[in-house]
């Protein structure tokens, strides 16, 4: 199972106990944008499955994560991926068609072989750009992430709330963690009523305290000289040319397994 | 084939479907690698407009009131926390609130724009919810369209004088409602069906997600009352406070 905040799941921890966390953020976050665009656009089951492949080896391997949490990051996307697949994999029709139908009442349910290649190219195709970003979160923390985007020039008001939002973040849900607990003590997780209750007071709550702590934070900043700018220490990743290069050899042998795919028509391929 | 083989099959339809319903129903984030490019960027262009609206109008706060960005920065964290946390439900599936109806309603549609593309970033990175080349089209379904359906029916409700508690209900629940639909056709546009085209397409999304949707919107409405009964009770200063937010109802 992943990080837990006090029972609430995040994944942001893995990043501080990776290997791959000295490696330039920009760097990786600009292969991992690029890679996510090629494998989308390329849309080819050989070049999602190549991706996928080399993605596990660069987290597991290369980031030094365990297997079984590696592969337990993909449940989240999952459920979205099976309701999303059904509708797309079967259809509906007062009449029947498709090439295997079943009736129920007076709806077919059908589908096809064509439908069904569809969804397992997509299905295939999601798990790759979903590696490429867990590859990315999973060894780069979210702050250089968020300074890398500064470094690209994202408005720098965005890029202030951004890091002031992650901080916030994990104030709030430590009060919720609290307040939460304090409620299920009280027996106020009893019942589906009361649940409902406990949990919009509790959030209520939070919002309060929210309000609250947002001044005396904002007391605490002025007090350190803030002046309108929020400043913070980045360290120095340096940019190797092994990087550049495997980073490189990465994306031409996305193309060159696109290309051999198509030449020697491997089924799917298309 | 006979008829005992199909029975057969449309029980293990439905024993499937039983599977899917207690799964982690989310607010309907569409998938990493889930759209074609072109559909990213359409999305992504689509709600570039809002964004920029919702920037000009929060830089215009803070520029105002420098104090007001920790506000602003505290409500974004409020939302993603909201919308993060298990909420009690019937099934004893594991869903979570959207939180937009409610940020809607308190912070006004435009600053939501921003906070929520904000908030959906951090979902893709912490949570692993969401993605960023889907991230066009989960800002205009989830912090755009929803919230702007949330605040135009809050509104109505407050003019037509219907009580505080069922306008609020009606904000959240219509909003979530709609968040749900957008994103079945955004599915379904990039999804038609060879048959029937997008419409059929869209019949069949709105389908397959309304188990787990339509409950979840209505939970997320009374939660949004209990929420706002909640804040009336207890925080009547802050509520004022929270008002100078552009456009906030309160």
């Amino acid at each position: 199972m992943a990080h837990q905040h006090g029972g609430y799941y995040s994944i942001d921890l893995y990043a501080f106990h990776s290997k791959l966390k000295s490696v330039n953020p920009e760097f990786k976050l600009i292969s991992a944008l690029v890679s996510l665009i090629l494998t989308i656009t390329l849309n080819n089951i050989y070049v999602s499955i190549y991706v996928f492949f080399t993605m596990l080896f660069v987290s597991v391997v290369l980031g030094g994560m365990d297997v079984k949490e590696y592969l337990s990051m993909f449940i989240a996307p999952f459920s979205f991926i099976v309701l999303a697949c059904i509708g797309i994999a079967l259809g509906l029709s007062f009449h029947e068609s498709g090439e295997f139908s079943i009736r129920l009442g007076s709806i077919y349910i059908y589908t096809s072989q064509f439908q069904i290649i569809v969804t397992m190219k997509l299905v295939i195709k999601v798990f790759a750009c979903v590696s490429i970003m867990q590859s990315l979160i999973l060894s780069t923390m979210p702050y250089e992430i968020i300074n890398a985007l500064r470094n690209m020039h994202l408005p720098k008001l965005l890029v202030e709330l951004m890091n002031l939002i992650y901080r916030f973040i994990f104030i709030l849900i430590e009060s919720y963690m609290n307040m939460q607990n304090s409620a299920i003590s009280r027996l106020g997780y009893r019942n589906f009523k009361t649940s409902m209750m406990s949990f919009g007071n509790i959030a209520s709550n939070i919002l309060i305290v929210s309000l609250k702590k947002a001044n005396a934070y904002y007391t605490a900043m002025e007090a350190r000289c803030f002046d309108g700018d929020l400043n913070f220490l980045q360290d120095e990743k340096r940019l190797y040319i092994r990087n550049i290069l495997s980073a490189v050899l990465f994306v031409l042998l996305m193309f060159f397994i696109w290309i051999v795919s198509l030449k020697l028509k491997f089924p799917f391929a298309i | 084939m006979k008829r005992k083989e199909k029975n057969f099959i449309v029980l293990a339809i439905l024993f499937t479907f039983s599977f899917a319903l207690p799964f982690n129903s989310n607010a309907m984030h569409i998938m990493e690698g889930y759209l074609p490019v072109g559909y990213c960027v359409a999305w992504g262009l689509i709600s570039l407009p809002f964004l920029i609206a919702g920037y000009l109008s929060v830089k215009k706060t803070v520029s105002k009131d420098r104090r007001s960005i920790t506000l602003i920065a505290m409500s974004g964290a409020f939302v993603f926390v909201l919308s993060s946390l298990k909420i009690p439900s019937v099934t004893g599936s594991c869903s979570h609130m959207t939180g937009t109806g409610l940020a809607a309603i308190l912070f006004g549609p435009s600053a939501v724009s921003i906070l929520g593309i904000i908030v959906l970033i951090f979902q893709a990175i912490l949570l692993a919810h969401g993605g960023i080349t889907t991230l066009g089209a989960n800002t205009f379904s989830m912090a755009i369209a929803g919230p702007f359906v949330s605040y135009v029916v809050y509104k109505i409700c407050k003019k037509a004088k219907v009580s505080d508690n069922i306008s609020i209900f009606l904000a959240a629940f219509l909003g979530d409602l709609l968040t749900y639909v957008v994103t079945s056709f955004q599915l379904a546009l990039a999804y038609p069906m060879k048959q029937g085209g997008i419409m059929a397409s869209a019949g069949k999304f709105l389908l397959v997600f309304a188990p787990t949707q339509v409950p979840l919107a209505i939970i997320e409405g009374l939660l949004t009352v209990v929420i706002i009964i909640g804040l009336r009770t207890y925080a009547q200063s802050e509520l004022k406070e929270i008002g100078f937010l552009d456009g906030g109802a309160n």
